[in-house]
């Protein structure tokens, strides 16, 4: 079952002259942790927030936990999370009386929500700043105190826009392996253009571009199925990898595997890898090249990213 | 709407109020007022008389009365207190949408309404009980000062007091949900709060708006009863400008 589903889903501003998203069709299956991927602009956030019910779309429908989305359902509200790209929460609060202030909007009662906002705290690592006011917070601390109160009331679905964004690079890992532990028990849609944490906790990927979703799979089947696997060569001058380029083309013709040059390496993208490596090999040894390193991979998830949303970025 | 969100916004509200010091400003420059009406009222001929014999000029005042303290009072509140109280309450929205602390808010099981009605209850408590400390001020130094004014008389005046407050804050609160920044909030209030002053020579229809509530409160303290027209003219504004608010702030999108 989908925990998120949008159908057609529109939303412009500017009286139609600007498209944030142009018949976006998404599905995240329940209990996946989904990396919604795209180039700035590309409508992530304006996605996130039609999910939330902070934003009506302009047409196309959307459901969230079987529900529809729409600004009046608390019954839909009180069975997310979300983490907003730039988290901005009250200064003159203290880091516990802001989570005990969100679960008690959930309807718990002062003392349960204190309980849990102790945990929270413990578990973000915020304990000790419980009792400082949060307009004296770090960025980082406003970060996890924001994923904090995202999860305040154990969500059946999570949103979480740009989460990593401003942590260090420990705070980073933490969020990850936090989120990687959400895997099976909450639905978790992580927008993000950092390739690498989409690769480390996402199992299902979706990428966006001007609006409307360009591919979604399983992470690990997305590079067999939207990008070539690549062999990579590399000289050991800059004048033999232009070479070998050129020998490349005449030898492939307009209809082969293209070669991409960038300094001493070369980049050949091919369906059939055995047969690339091999005529690859065969070029080298007849022109006489000085190849130092020649090395075949699967498409990774930048590949992929870059041949779907390389022309608008 | 659930009510808990409502009580749980509405002590978020109240200690807003607090920690931000507004509370305490509101109270303070209400008190002031409260304190201060009935001495301008009393000294002031007398200032007036003294700065005459210093320049060879007579001037014939009448004795001042407790009536004198209570038009003074008004006028005090009804525009230096106001224009305080505007200025105070100008943000109550749009602050939190500017900063983006309502997205945080709204999210939740929250309603648009209860996060709105929060607000707006806290003001009108504030004002209120800004209201009640300045007129026992008033009233105390009226007595000490004159003679005592009717109990119920002044109460009604107090009463049409409030209620003129309370149109222009909730007035500023339709603003505040309507504006994108606090400034655009403040200019369009206090453009409001002008117009409606300048509409007072339009006959019948000056009747009915908020600006009569101050003579009329100034009459009530000598035993006039309240007239109709500004009470259900400025209830009409109050809830024109609560529902203007609610239907503003829905369409509202982060």
């Amino acid at each position: 079952m989908d925990a998120i589903r949008t159908s057609a889903l529109v939303k412009s501003y500017e009286r139609g002259k600007v498209l944030a998203l142009n018949n976006l069709d998404l599905a995240v299956p329940e209990g996946s942790v989904f990396g919604f991927l795209g180039p700035n602009g590309a409508g992530k956030t304006t996605a996130i927030k039609i999910l939330t019910g902070l934003v009506e779309p302009t047409s196309g429908e959307a459901w969230v936990a079987g529900e529809p989305v729409g600004n009046a359902s608390a019954r839909l509200r009180s069975q997310i999370g979300y983490l907003s790209q730039e988290p901005r929460f009250y200064p003159w609060m203290t880091g516990r009386e802001l989570l005990v202030f969100a679960g008690r909007l959930f309807g718990t009662g002062a003392g349960t929500a204190g309980r849990r906002a102790d945990e929270l705290l413990e578990m973000s690592g915020l304990a000790r700043a419980a009792r400082r006011r949060v307009g004296g917070y770090s960025g980082g601390m406003v970060q996890r105190l924001g994923i904090a109160q995202a999860i305040v009331s154990a969500p059946r679905i999570l949103f979480l826009d740009e989460p990593c964004a401003s942590l260090d690079p420990l705070g980073r890992r933490d969020v990850l392996e936090f989120i990687a532990r959400l895997h099976g028990r909450t639905t978790v849609l992580m927008s993000t253009h950092i390739l690498e944490d989409v690769e480390r906790v996402c199992d299902t990927v979706g990428i966006i571009d001007r609006g409307r979703m360009v591919a979604t799979a399983e992470t690990g089947e997305l590079g067999r199925r939207f990008a070539a696997p690549v062999v990579e060569l590399e000289f050991e001058t800059a004048g033999a990898a232009a070479a070998f380029a050129s020998a490349w083309a005449e030898f492939g013709g307009a209809t082969g595997p293209s070669a991409a040059v960038e300094g001493e390496t070369v980049q050949l993208r091919a369906l059939d890898l055995a047969q690339a490596r091999a005529s690859a090999v065969r070029l080298v040894a007849a022109k006489d090249l000085p190849l130092a390193r020649l090395e075949t991979r699967s498409a990774s998830l930048e590949d992929v990213f870059v041949r779907l949303v390389g022309g608008a970025s | 709407m659930s009510r808990r969100p409502f009580f749980v916004l509405f002590g978020k509200e109240l200690r807003e109020q607090v920690r931000s010091y507004r509370l305490l400003i509101l109270g303070l420059v209400f008190v002031f007022f409260g304190l201060a009406s009935p001495l301008f009222a009393k000294f002031t001929p007398e200032i007036l008389k003294s700065v005459g014999t210093d320049q060879g000029v007579t001037i014939v005042l009448p004795d001042p009365t407790a009536a004198d303290a209570v038009a003074q009072y008004v006028k005090n509140l009804s525009q230096i207190a106001l224009f305080v109280l505007i200025f105070l309450s100008m943000g109550a929205v749009v602050a939190e949408k500017e900063r983006g602390t309502a997205v945080f808010v709204l999210v939740k099981p929250a309603s648009r309404l209860a996060f709105l009605s929060a607000k707006l209850a806290v003001l009108w408590a504030a004002v209120t009980g800004a209201v009640v400390l300045s007129g026992l001020c008033a009233y105390g130094y009226t007595v000490a000062l004159f003679q005592p004014p009717v109990v119920t008389g002044f109460m009604l005046a107090n009463l049409a007091l409030l209620l003129h407050l309370l149109t222009f804050v909730t007035t500023t609160f339709f603003f505040s949900a309507l504006a994108r920044s606090q400034v655009v909030a403040g200019v369009l209030s206090f453009l409001t709060w002008i117009l409606l002053a300048s509409l007072g020579g339009l006959g019948t229809v000056s009747e009915f708006l908020p600006g009569r509530l101050l003579s009329a409160a100034m009459e009530a303290a000598a035993g006039v009863p309240l007239p109709w027209e500004p009470l259900v003219g400025s209830g009409a504004l109050i809830a024109l400008a609560f529902v203007g608010a609610v239907l503003v702030f829905r369409r509202w999108e982060p």
